[in-house]
């Protein structure tokens, strides 16, 4: 299967949407950060964004996919400039983990599960219904959506993968 | 500490301290781990998980938060291999120790990585950490305070883009401090990052000059 | 009389070490893993000689170091840490530390620092 895939990584931050049938989206080591997919199974267009933080805190940014507030309007304005139809689409995400256990500290600081937080907050807003995750524990994940589709491939470090 | 009280500029003091980083370590470890490469430079925030050989290489990372007169994150990231022999040094047994360490494995997050060698990595990035933090405290006059270590095995992206997510940057480029450590023959091989928090970023463009690209 | 030592680190493998080195030179070493375990066992061992890290959980050295000098004012305490800063050495010695030993530190240096105070 992997001879003739071409991976695209979506770094921290970034937004990227692809029709190519060969192509896989790949957001490598989602620690507390979440990546969310976008899949139109009719035209075959899917889109991944790497989210790192919940909201912006003010100052001038240019990563489109950095905060979950503004990383999901723009993950659907993206497949919705690419020909897709929002009523299509599946969602599916994973991550929001909490890397280091800090006794006795207050776990709803932790970054992974503010973003969830924050993530339920916005699709609900939008009336996104989220397919399918894989969210929260202490692991980093590696996501990977297959444009051809639409499967989304979640792995760890310990464990095999798991696809939904 | 001469020439750290005449060292005003960051980049100075962040490469003495990654000097002093690789005398601790080579103390700690009982033989040479010198500092390859030590540089301060702007990096975007998206390249930093893939500075440590890789995201998705499975690595043992040491993580202090650092707090006081300035705030700061400094993970120090060594190889499978290299963490085992680098226990294996410190807790001076014989290969015992590394098997064991080489079959460390992560399950659901956990690693079933031996207490002892657990601790002694943990004091390995508590002290490394700590030599960093001693450089540019005493450099620039103010009081730095590491957390208590935290050790974790897993992916060098998911660790790395963890503690970028912690520092909650505002722009796309950071003052990074970095250098690779490697031992004679490249037996242990490491790296250190230090990422300085917003309000050491604003703190530090006062002391450079021309530095209003210096990001936060 | 074997002079008594408690070390305080939150590293087993710190404890684990020292405890060793000061044992093959004739201490009874007892063991505390922060400084709130560290205060507690001085009330009930009163040790000749305490050996405080600084970075800590639950209660760090400097202020296990504090609230041990003010019910011991004698209390001999050598700080014993990687945190070798200029403003942590005064702070340490202004709260009563009798010595501030670095870590990575020569073995000898610590047997010295104790040697000294337990005469």
């Amino acid at each position: 299967m992997e001879d003739n895939v071409n991976l695209v990584s979506v770094g921290l931050g970034e937004i990227k949407v692809s029709d190519d049938p060969g192509t896989v989206l790949v957001a490598y080591g989602l620690g507390s950060c979440l990546g969310l997919t976008a899949y139109d199974p009719v035209v075959r267009i899917g889109g991944l964004a790497h989210m790192v933080l919940p909201y912006p805190n003010g100052t001038a940014h240019s990563s489109p996919g950095r905060y979950v507030a503004e990383a999901v309007p723009a993950l659907l304005n993206a497949m919705g400039e690419s020909g897709s139809l929002g009523r299509r689409l599946q969602f599916k995400v994973a991550g929001g983990a909490q890397m280091f256990t800090f006794d006795g500290g207050n776990e709803s600081l932790e970054i992974g599960r503010r973003n969830i937080e924050a993530l339920r907050e916005i699709t609900s807003d939008l009336g996104m219904r989220i397919n399918a995750s894989d969210l929260g524990g202490n692991c980093g994940r590696t996501m990977k959506l297959q444009i051809a589709t639409g499967l989304v491939i979640v792995s760890t470090a310990g464990s095999s993968e798991q696809s939904f | 500490m001469k020439k750290a009280d005449l060292i005003k500029d960051y980049e100075g003091l962040a490469r003495a301290g990654l000097e002093n980083v690789a005398a601790a370590f080579s103390q700690m470890a009982g033989e040479e781990i010198a500092a390859v490469a030590p540089e301060l430079r702007m990096v975007p925030l998206a390249e930093i998980p893939t500075l440590a050989g890789g995201p998705e290489s499975v690595v043992t990372a040491i993580y202090l938060a650092v707090s006081g007169d300035l705030s700061g994150h400094i993970t120090l990231v060594l190889d499978m291999d290299s963490a085992a022999r680098l226990a294996w040094l410190l807790l001076g047994v014989g290969e015992g120790v590394t098997d064991q360490a080489s079959d460390t494995t992560v399950s659901k997050g956990v690693p079933d990585m031996d207490p002892m060698m657990r601790s002694a990595l943990e004091e390995v990035g508590n002290v490394v950490g700590s030599a960093f933090l001693n450089t540019v405290a005493d450099g620039l006059r103010v009081s730095l305070r590491p957390s208590i270590p935290y050790l974790v095995v897993d992916m060098a992206g998911a660790v790395l883009s963890t503690v970028v997510s912690r520092a909650e940057y505002g722009s796309e480029r950071i003052p990074l401090a970095d250098a690779a450590f490697s031992s004679r023959q490249d037996s242990i091989k490491g790296f250190l990052f230090i990422l300085p928090g917003s309000d050491a970023i604003r703190y530090l463009k006062t002391l450079t000059p021309g530095a209003d690209d210096l990001g936060g | 009389m074997v002079a008594t030592v408690l070390l305080v680190d939150d590293a087993q493998f710190q404890r684990t070490r020292c405890a060793k080195l000061l044992m093959d030179h004739g201490y009874q070493v007892e063991e505390a893993e922060n400084g709130r375990v560290a205060v507690q066992k001085y009330e009930e061992i009163r040790p000749d000689v305490v050996l405080m890290d600084i970075t800590m959980p639950v209660l760090d050295g400097i202020n296990a170091l504090k609230e041990i000098r003010e019910r011991y004012p004698d209390a001999n305490v050598v700080m014993c840490t990687a945190l070798g800063q200029q403003s942590m050495v005064i702070e340490a010695i202004k709260a009563g530390a009798k010595d501030f030993i670095v870590k990575p530190f020569e073995q000898d240096k610590v047997l010295q620092a104790i040697s000294k105070l337990t005469g």
